[in-house]
């Protein structure tokens, strides 16, 4: 029972202390693709992160990044159906903010 | 101790409640000759209070285990810092394939008013992290 005692708040603290995440935003953009055009085109990520330390960070150009990242995925195409998430990953005293952008790349005939 | 169960079951059936953190737009088509169905998706992950599980856990605890409880929940919160919207998930990517759902949903890919919605349905300790599209799938009229 003692080594329960123990035990047992060291295993939740390990349980609940990792990799926990908050999705804070979701957005599905519109797509004209038909169900042929959708199946043909190719599915594209890109994405971009912001780290912070207790507030402080550095990056404040990351959604521009995940921007030109998603563009430079499909040079000679289009992109439909973007579907946007600014996330966040928790972490010790520091957190890292995430942007990601997936898509489908379409070529012009 | 029947009690307790019989307070945190009922805590579970009455006490709920759903918040809104976002919601979004996207384009509106018009089509005269098409039929308007709609659809719903919702996808979703469990969020974790670990403040609430500390205070519920603490009611079946003695002094000196609640004094370990708290200092299970300050080493928790130590690391999971940052900006929170709802509760906290163990899961990253439990909206990834959005896209492919809304496709399942709209084989024709004629859609219109597709709607984003971020959401929390809360319940005492534990909470669904949803995410919800709606929209309305074009079909020719006769089709």
């Amino acid at each position: 029972m003692k080594q329960f005692k123990i035990w047992l708040p060291i295993f939740s603290t390990i349980a609940f202390a990792g990799c926990a995440h908050s999705l804070h935003m979701t957005h599905v953009s519109d797509s004209a693709l038909s169900h042929a055009e959708y199946s043909k085109s190719k599915a594209i990520e890109a994405r971009s992160e912001q780290f912070s330390f207790l507030g402080f960070t550095t990056d404040t150009d990351y959604v521009d990044q995940a921007y030109s990242k998603l563009a430079k995925s499909c040079p000679n195409g289009s992109i439909e159906g973007i579907t946007t998430e600014y996330s966040t990953d928790l972490g010790f005293l520091s957190w890292t903010n995430i942007v990601n952008m997936r898509g489908l790349c379409t070529m012009q005939p | 101790m029947n009690r307790y169960l019989l307070c945190l079951f009922s805590s579970f059936l009455f006490v709920s409640c759903a918040q809104l953190h976002h919601v979004q737009i996207g384009e509106v088509v018009s089509e005269p000759n098409g039929n308007y169905q709609r659809f719903d998706i919702k996808v979703s992950d469990t969020g974790v209070d670990i403040g609430e599980a500390t205070q519920v856990a603490k009611i079946f605890m003695n002094q000196r285990q609640r004094d370990t409880s708290d200092a299970v929940a300050g080493i928790v919160g130590l690391f999971q810092m940052g900006p929170r919207t709802g509760n906290p998930v163990y899961s990253s990517n439990y909206t990834s394939n959005l896209i492919e759902l809304i496709y399942a949903k709209c084989p024709s890919g004629n859609i219109t008013g597709l709607t984003s919605i971020r959401e929390t349905r809360k319940y005492p300790v534990i909470s669904g992290e949803i995410v919800k599209v709606t929209g309305y799938c074009i079909t020719k009229k006769g089709a």
